[in-house]
């Protein structure tokens, strides 16, 4: 969300878990919304990626995706806090699991990419 | 076989089977001088009687229906065993009550009459009290209608879903302000009730946890505010709070509470435009928050509903 600031999070000091749904121009908020959440409690980040990141994302937003990559494995590898990423099943999936796993190589390379099933 | 008939309490089998076989517990039949064992048939009688009355404990006859809970229609055959196994039953079929003010008849009508004394139903026994459609339920008589809603003292979960429903009528939550001192959690579906008196309702319970608001997507929702006295106290609210739709006006009344929020769970799912009462939310509630859930919807995206259900899935 350009121009949105971003939530701050950093008094939540009991914050155990956070859930997203992330579209291509949510990325960036989401990023800047973690680097806020200073809980010591936290042990889970789930990232839910909206279908419309297929529609052409652009350099500028692939980039943020990648620091959001970046910035999803140092939690865990500093602090423990668990990615989850997830994309639905169903239609547009292939192309999804293709872009998460582009865009996101390091979650995807330790195995914390996840399809979803549908409800 | 031989059978002690004595007390309710104390009657119990310790014989054998007449055949001189052995159990745990029971001793060789044996024969005593003078003592002449009734014919078959009779004692098959005895035994028959036995069985047709109840000499359990009531804590096994508790546990055998408890066991039955989630089972309609065993509670129901078990509800014409015995008088005494009614109150039991009961309190499992009657532990969810759905009205459709839209099904004809009027299921509250119904419910009145098949039980037209309110202090003797079965309506103590409700622990979720459903309304879909509230016009028909507490527009029509006033008066006694609110007797009868009194009468469901002992709900905890409270759904109110009259999205759609306004048009047809004036909608009054008046009726079921401190319906149940328990209610723990309220769920609400409206477009266009005032939230003044979406708040008022709210604040008639002091023990309240979880409030789950169904907003709808009308912009207009909710915008009059003006009027509203806000209440001395509000309830304690340390449960989940889950809000869907349009949220600012209703995030905005959730603040102006005065004894503040302390929810631990906050799952939200609205337009990004609605952002900044997201934050305001989470700052409220930043000492008790434990877990948070975001979904922005697109205005060309109403059909990811499945997102806001697949929520539960993920936290």
């Amino acid at each position: 969300m350009p121009g949105t600031p971003s939530l701050d999070l950093s008094k939540a000091t009991k914050l155990k878990d956070m859930v997203f749904s992330c579209g291509k121009s949510d990325v960036l908020w989401i990023t800047t919304t973690i680097q806020t959440a200073t809980s010591k409690n936290l042990q889970q980040i789930t990232v839910r990626l909206r279908p419309d990141l297929l529609d052409q994302i652009g350099e500028m937003v692939y980039q943020e995706l990648q620091n959001l990559d970046c910035l999803l494995v140092q939690l865990w590898v500093s602090r423990s806090i668990r990615p989850n990423i997830t994309y639905q099943t169903g239609k547009g999936e292939r192309n999804m699991r293709w872009l998460a796993q582009g865009s996101l190589p390091k979650l995807a390379g330790r195995g914390f990419i996840n399809a979803l099933e549908r409800r | 076989m031989r059978c002690n008939v004595g007390t309710n309490a104390t009657r119990r089998w310790d014989g054998g089977t007449g055949t001189g076989d052995k159990r745990i517990g029971c001793g060789p039949r044996t024969e005593r001088p003078g003592v002449s064992f009734p014919p078959l048939s009779q004692r098959l009688t005895v035994l028959v009687q036995l069985t047709m009355s109840c000499t359990l404990p009531p804590e096994i006859l508790d546990l055998i229906v408890d066991h039955l809970h989630n089972q309609p229609a065993a509670l129901r055959a078990c509800c014409i065993v015995s008088s005494s196994w009614v109150p039991r039953t009961q309190k499992y079929l009657f532990a969810r009550i759905e009205y459709h003010a839209l099904n004809p008849p009027d299921t509250f009508e119904r419910w009145k009459n098949t039980f037209p004394d309110p202090s003797n139903s079965p309506a103590h026994y409700v622990r979720t009290l459903s309304f879909y459609g509230l016009t028909a339920a507490t527009a029509t008589d006033a008066k006694t209608t609110g007797s009868w809603i009194r009468a469901f003292c002992r709900v905890v979960n409270l759904h109110v879903n009259i999205a759609g429903w306004e048009v047809t009528g004036r909608v009054s939550l008046a009726q079921l302000h401190g319906l149940s001192p328990n209610l723990k959690s309220i769920y609400l579906a409206h477009s266009s009730i005032p939230p003044s008196e979406v708040f008022n309702l709210i604040c008639s319970f002091p023990l309240l946890e979880d409030l789950w608001f169904d907003l709808g997507f009308d912009i207009a929702t909710g915008s009059s505010t003006g009027g509203w006295v806000i209440p001395s106290t509000s309830p304690k609210l340390t449960g989940s709070l889950r809000m869907m739709g349009n949220i600012r006006s209703t995030a905005r009344q959730l603040c102006d509470l005065p004894d503040g929020l302390r929810f631990s769970k906050i799952m939200v799912w609205c337009p990004k435009e609605d952002v900044e009462s997201i934050m305001q939310l989470v700052s409220r509630c930043s000492g008790t928050l434990e877990s948070l859930s975001i979904y922005y919807y697109l205005s060309s995206a109403f059909s990811s509903a499945s997102d806001w259900s697949g929520s539960h899935h993920c936290s």
